[in-house]
């Protein structure tokens, strides 16, 4: 009962969002109703996960007999529903805490739609992870994708803004109309849209339609998801978006999608189910087939890397963090394909700790890019500029959130002792444990995914040192930077209680991972549990045979171990550069240092460039100065040089796409004659053709 | 924790360190026919630094001022979980071969940031390559060691090590002296040595390493020295532990006869660097990934033949 409420109250979102008044007075009721649902979302969460995720789960039923007879509004919270409404309540939380601040910027401008919409787009989200039927599950996605639209063209004077919206909504909604083909393929066989009566149904389907199926599911889940090559649209519309929007949208929304993708091709089309194995080495599986873990696998390390390399050459910061996201869905998705593997082939042990892996990074990569899209929301606050070439120095005048964007940007890195390295820990093991279970191929296959997974972490170290440091350091190198100023005090707390988070779960993992490994069974339906798991010291993921490459990690011995050496290296030696003497930077002798001598981001990129330049294809435009004759041509002087990339993926697969779609439009014209009554015709002649081809089937 | 054996550890990792980068100056300077410092000197330099008064840039952040602190720290760590002469560390059981990747990881992430925070482009330089160099050392590290793990069945460094030094000579097999040439790539790459990095260079527009560590000075600069001296440690006694294996004893007091093996070990590897980098020049930096991709594929083909021949 008390579940109940709390459901409804986390339903409570969008009430009141939009108030004809002050622009303050709508902004604060917004964002107050936001953190009332937000915390009613982590109660119920919490009250779902501790249970184990399997004892108490809430089901709430409206039924409107009267209005729509055949569909039952019913909602229903498992322990992967809880878990994902815990990762939106905590965002949520933390963007409104830092929305009361950061709505000033918008106070010109309608505020309360801004509310309206990042409530209606919360709102929406939880309703499509307690969904309990597909139609309701379609109804609040399509919510979903139409309120983020409306908050990326939220500034819709600006050309990008409406473009980015334009390509968001209409590869949003081919996405989306592939998870429709695949609830109608549904509804034919079975009759219904309720989940736990496809449940049931699906499990004696097999061949070619459950394949169909999970391919259907991929793409419509993977084009929200942002995997390559469906991610086009996410490096153009989160950016365009109010920075408190982008942190949902990245931190959030591209998860909903994750959440999908499991929902139905894990639990509903039984992907992970964990097959029987039957005598004679031969596994039953009424789950899915070996294959689709394979094929998600390849998926996620295409995205990891080619998001991060595409983030590498990146210079707008916020566009800069949705690569990333690109990269971080890819190890997302390893540990859910890991774990997809190691189901059909009825490992549970493996299969568990992959998937516990998967979704421990879910929630680390919706608080650390939570926090760095606040972050850079907070830099855009202050300086109004966007490009990192333009920027440096903030980490004096705006120290808070330097410190809070380090740590998003260590943790991102999967750099110890933050978050982000545990789940990659655990994806590792995870891959890593196929070797003692698999054979052939597979052995080769999982070991070569984990070192994919290691170039790019070691990749986006690389991104983040640059992305960090021609922010944050070194002089300022325009004018708007010079005179920045720390953010207010609501966007610092809902900034350091993101910056909190990413210590508090890369020090002491083990309760959150025991809610998770919950959230995991409910998918994985495991005969046997996976036995010693997580204590709450050492995180030991052993299968109870001991045959895989495995290991123990103990968070909080080496936490101790770096606060125990750095206590002791202040004492010895003191607080650092105590009793310096100040001088220059030194600058090859010239008397001053000025930020035009500074590395820029794109020098820093140039080795990347230069070594993937078959990936980037680079074109160079430089514009130069003649010098005066003696030194002609010897001494040319470079007065800007501009470098472009192309993304090979628009180029060569979209650009062709959509000249094919206009030039097909562009034939079709011939019907529309704008006169009305040809139209009437049409119409008419259409529904003798139906009536006659009912009649005559 | 604070026991003879574990102090013994301590003391050896960091006298040890200091030590072999003595000794591969000393063995450089002969090959090339001079005289060289003293064993000793790195231990005379930086207890010299140690004393000195420190400049700092007027530009530079707290970033600057606590990464030293922060890079010793997470190199410091990373040794704990490297074994040296025992197949046991401190930390044996706290972590595995992911921790110390990256926790030395870390450590570079603080030593880059802090290298763009005085604003000098020689610290951009050096920041830029050096992580570009490391993006492609890290595969070519974890395929190789992954390749270990996966024949031992366990991540752990002290279980790899174990296993390794019991199977002895057995262990090396064709495609485990692949794999450990591919280590050696790798092994040069991270310490920063010819044909990657030049250790004693200060020409400007080849450091990658010193680059980095232009504006530093006194007790701070001495604290980063101490700190790659350490990471070249570890990755000299995960090379000599894991690919030349002798029967080390696993007994909880100090095993001389072990000790002794393992530096004796530590000395040939020295030796061996001291000559590569005698007789070879430098890379350009564009090259260096090639090299490094040569490293992958030997640890890989080294995976596919434990795979499909055993």
């Amino acid at each position: 009962m008390l579940n109940l409420l709390l459901l409804l109250g986390a339903f409570s979102g969008p009430v009141l969002g939009v108030l004809r008044g002050s622009p303050r007075s709508s902004s604060y009721v917004s964002t107050a109703f936001t953190i009332l649902a937000a915390i009613c979302g982590l109660l119920l969460s919490f009250n779902i996960l501790s249970a184990g995720g399997k004892g108490s789960t809430t089901t709430l039923s409206l039924k409107a007999p009267n209005l729509i007879p055949w569909i039952n509004f019913s909602f229903f919270l498992d322990g992967l529903a809880a878990f994902f409404l815990l990762i939106i309540s905590l965002l949520a939380l933390a963007t409104a805490i830092y929305s009361m601040g950061y709505n000033k910027e918008f106070y010109g401008r309608n505020v309360g739609v801004l509310g309206l919409c990042m409530n209606l787009f919360i709102l929406s989200m939880i309703g499509v992870v307690s969904a309990d039927n597909a139609l309701v599950f379609l109804i609040f996605w399509e919510m979903m994708t139409l309120a983020s639209y409306f908050l990326v063209v939220y500034e819709y004077e600006k050309v990008e803004s409406v473009r980015a919206g334009l390509i968001y909504i209409v590869m949003a909604h081919a996405g989306t109309a592939f998870i429709v083909a695949a609830f109608l393929f549904l509804y034919k066989w079975y009759g219904s849209f309720d989940f736990a009566v496809l449940r049931a149904s699906v499990a004696n389907l097999s061949g070619i339609p459950k394949d169909l199926l999970f391919v259907l599911f991929l793409l419509g889940f993977g084009v929200k998801a942002g995997i390559v090559p469906l991610h086009i649209w996410l490096p153009k519309a989160h950016p365009a978006a109010p920075s408190s929007a982008s942190a949902l949208m990245s931190g959030v929304m591209i998860k909903v999608a994750i959440y999908g993708l499991v929902r139905m091709v894990m639990d509903l089309l039984g992907g992970g189910r964990v097959a029987l194995l039957l005598p004679g080495g031969a596994t039953a599986t009424d789950g899915g087939s070996l294959w689709w873990g394979v094929v998600v696998l390849a998926v996620a390390s295409a995205s990891a890397v080619l998001g991060v390399l595409y983030a590498l050459v990146e210079h707008d910061l916020k566009r800069l963090l949705a690569y990333h996201s690109v990269e971080n869905i890819g190890i997302i998705l390893m540990g859910v394909g890991a774990s997809m593997v190691f189901s059909s082939m009825g490992e549970s042990g493996p299969a568990r700790v992959a998937l516990v892996a998967g979704l421990f990074h879910t929630l680390n990569h919706s608080i650390f890019k939570g926090l760095l899209f606040l972050g850079a929301g907070s830099v855009v606050f202050v300086t109004h500029i966007k490009n990192i070439e333009e920027l440096g120095g903030l980490i004096k005048k705006m120290p808070w959130t330097a410190l809070c964007f380090l740590v998003g940007a260590v943790s991102i890195s999967g750099l110890p002792p933050f978050n982000g390295f545990v789940s990659e820990w655990l994806t590792f093991q995870g891959l890593l444990m196929g070797f003692g279970v698999t054979e052939g191929g597979m052995r080769v296959f999982l070991p070569v995914v984990a070192v994919v997974l290691g170039f790019s972490s070691a990749l986006a170290a690389s991104c983040f040192v640059k992305a960090f440091g021609m922010t944050f350091l070194a002089l300022p190198r325009s004018e708007h930077a010079r005179h920045a100023v720390e953010a207010p005090l609501s966007m610092r707390l809902g900034m350091g209680m993101l910056t909190a988070l990413c210590l508090l779960l890369g020090v002491m993992p083990q309760y959150m991972l025991g809610l998770v490994d919950g959230a995991a069974s409910t998918v994985l339906h495991t005969r046997a549990p996976f036995g010693n798991s997580y204590d709450w010291l050492t995180l030991v993921p052993l299968t109870p045979g001991g045959a895989s490459a495995l290991s123990g990690f103990s968070p909080q011995w080496v936490f101790l171990l770096l606060l125990a050496f750095t206590g002791g290296l202040l004492l010895v030696m003191g607080i650092p550069y105590r009793r310096a003497i100040l001088g220059e930077t030194w600058g090859c002798g010239i008397p001053a240092l000025v930020p035009r001598m500074e590395y820029t981001a794109t020098a820093f990129s140039k080795p990347f460039m230069i070594i993937f330049r078959d990936l980037y294809r680079t074109t160079e435009d430089m514009e130069k100065i003649a010098s005066p004759a003696p030194l002609q041509p010897h001494f040319t002087r470079i007065r800007s040089y501009e470098v472009s990339v192309v993304r090979i993926f628009e180029r060569y697969f979209y650009e062709p796409l959509v000249q094919v779609v206009m030039a097909i439009s562009n034939k079709m014209q011939i019907l529309q004659s704008g006169s009305i009554h040809l139209y009437l015709l049409y119409i008419f002649f259409t529904l003798i053709a139906l009536i006659l081809w009912t009649k005559y089937r | 924790m604070i026991s003879p054996g574990y102090s013994i550890h301590l003391v050896c990792l960091l006298l040890g360190a200091l030590l072999l980068q003595g000794f591969i100056k000393k063995m450089k300077a002969r090959l090339q026919g001079r005289q060289g410092p003293g064993l000793l000197q790195p231990c005379y330099d930086l207890s010299k630094l140690l004393k000195k008064d420190s400049v700092l840039s007027e530009h530079a952040s707290w970033v600057f001022r606590f990464a030293p602190y922060g890079v010793f720290v997470f190199t410091l760590t990373a040794a704990l979980f490297v074994p040296l002469y025992v197949p046991l560390t401190p930390m044996t059981y706290a972590g595995d071969c992911i921790l110390v990747v990256y926790l030395l990881g870390m450590a570079r992430f603080l030593q880059a940031i802090a290298a763009l925070d005085t604003g000098s482009a020689f610290g951009g330089m050096g920041s830029s390559r050096e992580m570009t160099i490391s993006s492609f050392v890290e595969p070519a590290l974890f395929m190789a060691l992954f390749t270990v793990g996966i024949q031992v069945g366990s991540l752990n460094l002290s279980e790899m090590v174990l296993r390794v030094s019991k199977d002895g000579a057995g262990y090396l097999s064709l495609f485990n002296i692949l794999l450990g040439i591919s280590f050696f790539v790798v092994l040069i790459a991270e310490t920063g040595r010819i044909p990657v990095d030049n250790p004693a260079t200060h020409l400007e527009l080849t450091m990658i390493h010193e680059a980095m560590i232009l504006e530093y000075s006194g007790r701070a600069l001495a604290l980063i020295e101490w700190s790659k001296a350490l990471k070249q440690f570890i990755f000299f006694a995960l090379l000599v532990n894991l690919f030349l294996p002798v029967p080390v004893s696993r007994g909880e007091a100090v095993p001389l006869y072990s000790l002794g093996v393992f530096f004796l070990k530590l000395m040939v590897l020295g030796y061996i660097i001291a000559w590569v980098e005698t007789l070879n020049a430098k890379l350009r930096l564009f090259r260096i990934p090639n090299l490094l991709l040569l490293s992958l594929c030997g640890s890989f083909l080294a995976l596919l033949s434990i795979i499909f021949v055993r």
